[in-house]
């Protein structure tokens, strides 16, 4: 026991004088870290509805750049915010019931945010348990309007007649019901999540011809001459948020308006009884998280995170079965010597001039392998290349005078192979381990960023096939062609420089 | 004699490679196919007896000899008229004829050069393939025993540390990634260079004919080249290099370039007479070993780059599903790739009065 700790501590010391081994080791402490934290850190349910359930990703926005972009380049962005149950609570607020002398009752939702980039976020989004219930029946919505950092109000719905006249007639005449602008039940909602979109609002026809161009020719009407209905239509949104709402609506240029916005909503209706209950609100900014996300939402932190487990699993128990194939079929032909080892030897030097990619790419077209079994097909392909160096070092093994003396004790083959000839190839496997698990995760990764990887996992080829199909380069989102390559890379080179120190160090005489 | 006897031996296990080859192949497309067919057979056999019976209702027994006729018929016509893995054998025989022959039929789908003969397709793709990856590889060879050559004359100088970490790193980059960082640097945000390499063809169809077209064809050529190749080369010289090096640090410790040295010999000629010289049977496996870690990598680049060549028509195949087309290609390729390694052990042999079998 104590030889072997001995033995140990005297490679440690002998490592320690390599520094790129050092980084290796320093760099496969990080990995293991990484792989073994996804669950205290990550977001498992991001990965879970990764690659079946897009609608999971419909509050992130889409193809943006990481945050910390804007800290180098001096652009700023706008912070996404996406906010849940408990976490509302700081962005949004309810107020109500508030008695009117006009004999309704209103509620009124408040929610906050800030706009600090140079385009305007994708949009804002809340989400609300609602339960109403209203005597003589009649939700009314009194007005939405966006309150903007110049001090102008946006209404997006505001009590006016047709044509812009503002008058004060009574409120059940003028104002919308719930029913026109959110298409709920006028009376009664026994209780529901009810989504309200800026976008959506300002893209909803009705709204948009019924009460925004009421209110904004009212304001804007001659500078808004000879701009096209469509051309307004299609500009609302853009207007909320410009430092020039009418340039805006016109199509031409504008600078978005930073600062601190809040959207209003005021529910009014007599005898109303209302239960608002805010669940969750979204601004999709510029930019999101650590990586940024991709075209479908999804962000990209968490994608590149979970790779890592299966990056290594894949390198190491890849790599691992192959060495440890190659070995004993090296090890059993270069011993067993012969016909034996003749046979053995075309058969390795056949699979050996195979092409592996293209077969490997037919097989996993054809039969559409998991990933065990991709693991499996990657080390069919590869242990020759081993069993040839451990052939010739069990050939020159077998004539050392200590395993002539166990054949002339009656030592079985089996028991020579195993206690006499594997522990003096053993440096050299762990060398082999380290070196071959970069064209393991290599391998893996063509397989999947050709579309041919295991369907149900979340992998760094994947990732890139789906930059790949969805023309990532070409339309500069390096956010999301970098990383998962570098992480590859940091895996392979994680191993190399191990490998490689492992070889300075082991290097048996007897390696050719 | 010996000589003879070596390139015998190698042109043996060379053929020995290929029947493997050639039986695995056609055995899992076999397979496949079979298991395709017989799913079909399953889907469709019964549509066809109920319109039978309704055509026989009035006469059940001649519906039951119309019925083992139609379902004989089938059979036949799939080629399923054995159990199952008599089925898997006639469809190997089947297919191990077709490749033999290169004749590989048709496709629906479309692929390069506008026809849609398995066989054409692929015989451009291939040529192709040759010149990018062929070009790439004498252009990294040059560099990489140039640059190798210098690291083994000053080992441990900054150059010999700074290129061989390089070649640590570019062992475990995918060549196909990198080929999207080119993409990203050089096309999108550059702008210097085409991003779909395949549309050299419709380049060079406005081109007028004659001798003309020669002289400005190949422009074109280097102008839609240029980034593959420069990628293939940048991922891989750094790998050679270190190779380089260590195989020719091994010969530089031998006496007799001591002797050399010794006679007074100018250090050019001991390097390049000498020690290149001795140096270069291994140099040679080298370049097999490496053409097959290359080759995979390099095909999936070419399907980055849309390089009209083999990995553009796995790209293709692998989205329609086109499992004619992969098998043929994986085939073609195979033969490509086992052929180049024979004749680079003809090289070897040449090089090394050593080779001996055995």
């Amino acid at each position: 026991m104590s030889v072997t700790l001995k033995s140990i501590v005297d490679f440690w010391r002998e490592y320690r004088r390599y520094p790129i081994g050092l980084v290796g080791l320093g760099l496969l402490l990080l990995l293991i870290i990484a792989a073994l934290t996804f669950p205290i850190f990550g977001d498992y349910q991001v990965v879970k509805n990764w690659l079946t359930n897009q609608e999971y990703f419909q509050d992130y926005p889409r193809a943006v750049p990481p945050c910390w972009v804007g800290l180098l380049t001096g652009q700023s962005q706008t912070q996404t915010i996406i906010a849940k149950d408990a976490e509302v609570a700081s962005f949004v607020a309810v107020e109500g019931p508030v008695q009117g002398e006009d004999g309704y009752v209103r509620y009124r939702i408040t929610a906050t945010f800030t706009v600090t980039g140079a385009t305007e976020p994708s949009d804002v989004a809340l989400e609300a348990y609602m339960s109403y219930q209203a005597d003589p029946p009649g939700v009314l919505i009194e007005e939405i309007k966006v309150v903007r950092p110049d001090g102008k109000e946006f209404y997006l719905v505001k009590p006016v007649l047709p044509g812009g006249l503002n008058v004060n007639l009574p409120l059940e005449t003028v104002a919308p019901t719930i029913g026109t602008v959110f298409g709920y039940p006028n009376t009664k909602l026994p209780g529901a999540d009810v989504p309200f979109s800026l976008v959506g609002l300002a893209q909803n026809p009705v709204v948009i011809t019924r009460f925004i161009l009421p209110t904004l020719t009212q304001e804007y009407g001659a500078e808004l001459a000879g701009a096209s209905l469509s051309q307004l239509l299609t500009n609302v949104y853009r207007a909320i948020f410009s430092d020039d709402i009418a340039a805006a609506l016109k199509g031409e240029d504008y600078n978005v308006l930073q600062g601190d916005y809040q959207v209003i909503i005021t529910f009014a209706g007599k005898n109303l009884d209302m239960e608002i209950e805010p669940k969750k609100f979204v601004v999709k900014g510029s930019c999101y998280g650590l990586l940024g996300t991709d075209d479908k939402g999804r962000p990209l932190d968490q994608g590149i995170y979970y790779g890592v487990r299966w990056a290594l699993i894949i390198g190491l128990l890849t790599s691992v079965i192959t060495v440890v194939v190659g070995t004993l079929y090296g090890i059993a032909a270069g011993y067993i010597g012969g016909i034996v080892d003749e046979v053995l030897l075309r058969f390795a030097q056949v699979v050996y001039s195979l092409p592996v990619l293209p077969l490997l790419i037919l097989l996993a077209a054809l039969f559409k392998p998991n990933i065990w079994m991709i693991i499996i097909l990657i080390v069919a392909f590869s242990w020759p290349g081993i069993s040839f160096v451990t052939r010739s070092m069990a050939l020159q093994i077998k004539s050392e005078p200590y395993v002539e003396a166990a054949i002339a004790a009656g030592a079985g083959t089996l028991r020579i192979l195993i206690l006499y000839i594997l522990p003096q190839v053993l440096p050299y496997m762990f060398a082999s381990m380290a070196l071959s698990v970069p064209g393991a995760v290599i391998a893996e990764a063509s397989l999947s960023f050709l579309g041919l990887g295991d369907p149900d996992l979340v992998t760094w080829g994947k990732i890139l096939y789906d930059a790949q199909d969805a023309g990532a380069a070409l339309n500069g989102y390096w956010w999301w062609v970098i990383p998962p390559g570098l992480a590859i890379a940091l895996v392979g080179m994680t191993f190399v420089f191990i490998g490689n120190a492992l070889d300075t160090i082991l290097n048996p005489k007897l390696k050719r | 004699m010996a000589t003879a006897r070596a390139i015998l031996t190698r042109v043996v296990n060379s053929l020995i490679t290929l029947v493997v080859a050639l039986l695995f192949i056609s055995a899992i497309f076999a397979v496949f196919k079979v298991t395709e067919l017989e799913g079909r057979l399953a889907e469709e056999l019964p549509l066809m007896l109920q319109q039978l019976e309704q055509q026989y209702r009035h006469n059940p027994e001649l519906f039951e000899e119309k019925a083992k006729q139609l379902e004989q018929d089938l059979r036949e016509k799939y080629g399923l008229t054995g159990s199952y893995w008599e089925n898997v054998v006639n469809w190997t025989v089947r297919l191990l004829i077709s490749n033999l022959t290169f004749n590989f039929g048709t496709t629906q789908y479309s692929y390069i050069g506008g026809t849609n003969d398995v066989g054409e397709i692929l015989i451009i793709a291939l040529k192709n393939t040759a010149i990018l990856f062929v070009t790439a590889t004498i252009i990294t060879s040059i560099i990489g025993i140039i640059l190798g050559l210098q690291m083994a004359r000053r080992p441990g100088s900054p150059l010999d540390r700074g290129i061989s970490i390089l070649g640590m790193i570019s062992w475990s980059l995918p060549t196909w990634w990198v080929a999207i960082i080119m993409l990203l640097v050089f096309s999108f945000y550059l702008g210097i260079f085409p991003t779909q390499m395949k549309d050299v063809y419709s380049e060079l169809a406005r081109l007028p004919g004659g001798l003309e077209y020669y002289i400005l064809s190949i422009p074109i050529w280097l102008r839609y080249m240029a980034l593959p190749v420069i990628t293939l080369v940048l991922v891989s010289f750094g790998g050679w290099a270190y190779i380089v090096r260590n195989i020719v640090l091994g010969v530089l410790q031998e006496d007799f370039v001591m002797a050399a040295r010794a006679r007074g010999l100018p250090e050019r000629r001991v390097i390049y007479g000498h020690v290149l010289r001795t140096s270069s049977p291994p140099i040679v496996t080298y370049i097999a070993l490496s053409l097959v870690g290359a080759f995979g990598g390099a095909i999936i680049t070419e399907a980055v780059f849309g390089w009209p060549g083999m990995g553009l028509v796995y790209w293709v195949a692998i989205q329609n599903q086109d499992a004619t087309v992969l098998v043929a290609s994986t085939w073609v390729l195979t033969v490509a790739f086992i052929l180049t390694i024979l004749i680079l052990d003809f090289i070897y042999a040449l090089l090394d009065p050593r080779v001996r079998v055995g």
